[in-house]
């Protein structure tokens, strides 16, 4: 007699790709919310204040290393390494790890924020960007592509194989076989066995996949008949993402800023920027009310620190103090992270912490600190301010000191470090100017305290 | 050795995931948390269309569940006495009674659900299917708190005192809902068990 069993009872299965759509939707809805609500959710401790320049470091740091695969089944929208955003037609592939990108087939608006080097490659031409919005449709030769193949750009090694690259602003530059063509705002290209030609937005009609030979009507130009209705729909809705990254941005702020405060903390620490610049009696009244500000120097949308020559005008700074300053802020960073990385290491041996950046450990940090209850944390960051104010001596390397409050103090005191820095080179007008010159740069600011658990 | 269905033979424990991925997962790495979902997507898609009704809401709530384990998982203790299947299920099952008590599912449609296991024969494969959408049709007519802890305790393997934690009720009452509920599935399916009685040879 068989067995009655509940596991007979049908049950629903997963579509084949919800693995992938849940991956994508938490790491967007991540990169909306920024990471100190899982630092709230595993200790109680809050990091409050100006969360822009904060999250925007997370988002930098929680993306490096994103790697994933996607096959459109419907049109969708991608985040692809740590720089763009793909808007894939239905049937278009693409592969990345990284800043490592292959499309294999079909139709896809990239949009790439600037920075360096960022390449898709195909298996008609390697498309390489600076900033800029594009569309690359690949026909033909589609699964035939290899590694190798995308990597030395050997157009002829798929037989058939044929890109359009269109662009909509900034410049690229296709190539293929030693030829490269670059292709600014407006103009169009077109890689395959031929070549690379330049055309409009719309293909040339000698070079389409099908040969130059056919006397079909080229696909591509039916299938890029709309296209600045498309591009237009494509802008109107990252456009829309960005408004509703920025509000969500704002609305976790203040958030954060009333769940810190609780409405019940008198002479409540007022986080704004010039209010980083701290002296003693500033930390020793922190200390009191258990709060810990931290106001660091983040990489960036370029990703290397680097400052624009408006800030720069802005800061009253020459171009050529640009380069002094970037490297100062690096050296900053590697300072803190110099700190970060070890206790990272040590919480989660194995690891590799690299991948995983500041942000992450911090809440690493948070979740395995050994005296993990709000009371014995409140206390880490009272002992950082107090060591701040000089109420306490600074321990030494040696000293037995709880992984966060070790991390806490390195962050604490980092301003006052890269202001000594850059003083060094650039006087200290003009570092105080940067350091704590309101908005120009990208600066991670912060107030630690322990507050109200999440009850989430 | 029917005896029952409900506690016979033992539901199958979920192989947890490795916690190195599962650590990789925490600090948002995203392979290890597709390999997080990919790990216990059938788990998690098995109960909430047990307890719901299959259809595209089991997928929306399956991927809320995700969602809502991603964001706690870093105040989720590894080596605490809860297991990640354990830990994730009773998500699911809090948000699908949550679900539950806002809107109407249709549970008796469970039976069409397309994953009942392969049979040896045809009439086998026939037989299964009656069986499985003869338990749909009797869970369907528990209440959904009831049918929850039927489903955790006989499908997924939940002690009582997990039940209770899941479901949010002291130990005994979980003992209760679930004795009752597997008293209601034996009456129901006894016509079932007769008739598996009168094929054997």
């Amino acid at each position: 007699m068989s067995d009655l069993d509940p596991r007979d009872w049908p049950a629903q299965e997963p579509p084949a790709d919800f693995a992938e759509r849940v991956v994508a939707a938490a790491r967007a809805e991540s990169r909306s919310a920024a990471s100190p609500r899982r630092g709230r959710v595993a200790a109680g401790l809050v990091l409050v204040g100006s969360l822009a320049a904060g999250i925007a470091f997370a988002v930098h740091l929680q993306s490096r290393g994103a790697a994933g695969d996607v096959t459109a089944d419907a049109r969708r929208e991608v985040r692809v390494g740590t720089r763009a955003i793909a808007v894939l037609e239905a049937g278009a592939h693409v592969k990345w790890h990284g800043d490592d990108i292959e499309q294999t087939g079909g139709d896809v608006f990239w949009r790439v924020e600037p920075g360096a080097r960022f390449t898709v490659h195909t298996a008609a031409a390697d498309v390489t960007v600076k900033g800029t919005c594009f569309r690359v449709r690949v026909t033909g030769g589609e699964g035939d592509m290899t590694r190798r193949d995308a990597m030395v750009g050997a157009v002829g090694a798929v037989i058939g194989a044929a890109a359009f690259v269109g662009v909509y602003e900034g410049k690229v530059a296709v190539s293929h076989a030693g030829q490269s063509v670059d292709v600014a705002a407006g103009q169009g290209a077109q890689a395959d066995g031929r070549g690379v030609h330049l055309t409009g937005l719309s293909p040339s009609a000698h070079g389409s996949a099908a040969g130059a030979d056919s006397a079909e009507p080229d696909p591509l130009l039916a299938a890029n008949a709309n296209l600045a209705d498309t591009v237009a729909e494509y802008r109107r809705r990252l456009e829309a993402i960005d408004a509703d990254k920025k509000k969500l941005e704002k609305k976790l702020a203040q958030a954060e800023a009333l769940l810190s405060d609780g409405g019940s903390t008198p002479k409540a620490f007022e986080v704004a920027a010039n209010k980083f610049d701290l002296t003693q009696d500033d930390w020793k009244q922190l200390a009191k009310e258990g709060k810990l500000p931290t106001h660091l120097p983040c990489p960036g949308p370029n990703d290397d620190f680097s400052y624009t020559p408006d800030s720069l005008n802005a800061l009253g700074l020459a171009p050529q103090d640009g380069p002094i300053i970037q490297a100062a802020l690096k050296r900053s960073g590697d300072r803190t992270w110099g700190v970060i990385k070890p206790l990272c290491a040590k919480a989660l041996p194995g690891a590799d912490v690299g991948e995983l950046g500041p942000q992450s450990c911090l809440s690493i940090l948070q979740a395995f600190a050994p005296h993990n209850g709000p009371t014995s944390l409140a206390e880490e960051v009272r002992q950082t301010a107090e060591i701040e104010a000089g109420m306490r001596p600074m321990p030494g390397p040696n000293d037995d000191v709880p992984p966060l409050e070790r991390a806490l103090i390195a962050m604490a005191g980092e301003s006052k470090s890269v202001e000594s820095d850059l003083a060094q080179q650039l006087g200290p007008d003009a570092a105080k100017s940067i350091v704590y010159g309101g908005s120009e740069g990208c600066w991670s600011d912060g107030v630690w305290q322990v507050g109200p658990r999440d009850q989430k | 050795m029917m005896a029952l269905v409900m506690s016979q033979p033992e539901p199958a424990r979920i192989e947890e995931i490795d916690r190195g991925v599962l650590d990789r997962a925490r600090a948002s790495d995203p392979i290890a948390m597709r390999a997080f979902v990919v790990r216990y997507q059938r788990q998690v898609f098995a109960l909430l269309s047990r307890v719901m009704g299959p259809g595209a809401h089991v997928e929306d709530a399956a991927q809320e569940t995700f969602l809502r384990a991603f964001r706690a998982l870093p105040a989720f203790d590894p080596a605490g006495p809860a297991r990640v299947s354990t830990w994730l299920l009773t998500i699911a099952t809090r948000l699908a009674l949550d679900e539950k008590r806002r809107k109407r599912f249709p549970i008796a449609e469970l039976a069409a659900a397309d994953a009942v296991p392969s049979a040896t024969t045809p009439e086998k494969e026939h037989a299964r299917r009656e069986l499985g959408a003869a338990i749909a049709r009797a869970a369907g007519e528990l209440s959904d708190d009831m049918r929850a802890a039927f489903v955790l305790a006989d499908v997924h393997g939940f002690t009582m005192a997990e039940i209770a934690e899941a479901l949010g009720i002291l130990e005994n009452t979980a003992k209760t809902r679930v004795h009752r509920a597997r008293q209601h599935m034996r009456e129901r399916l006894a016509p079932m068990r007769t008739e598996d009685h009168d094929e054997r040879p």
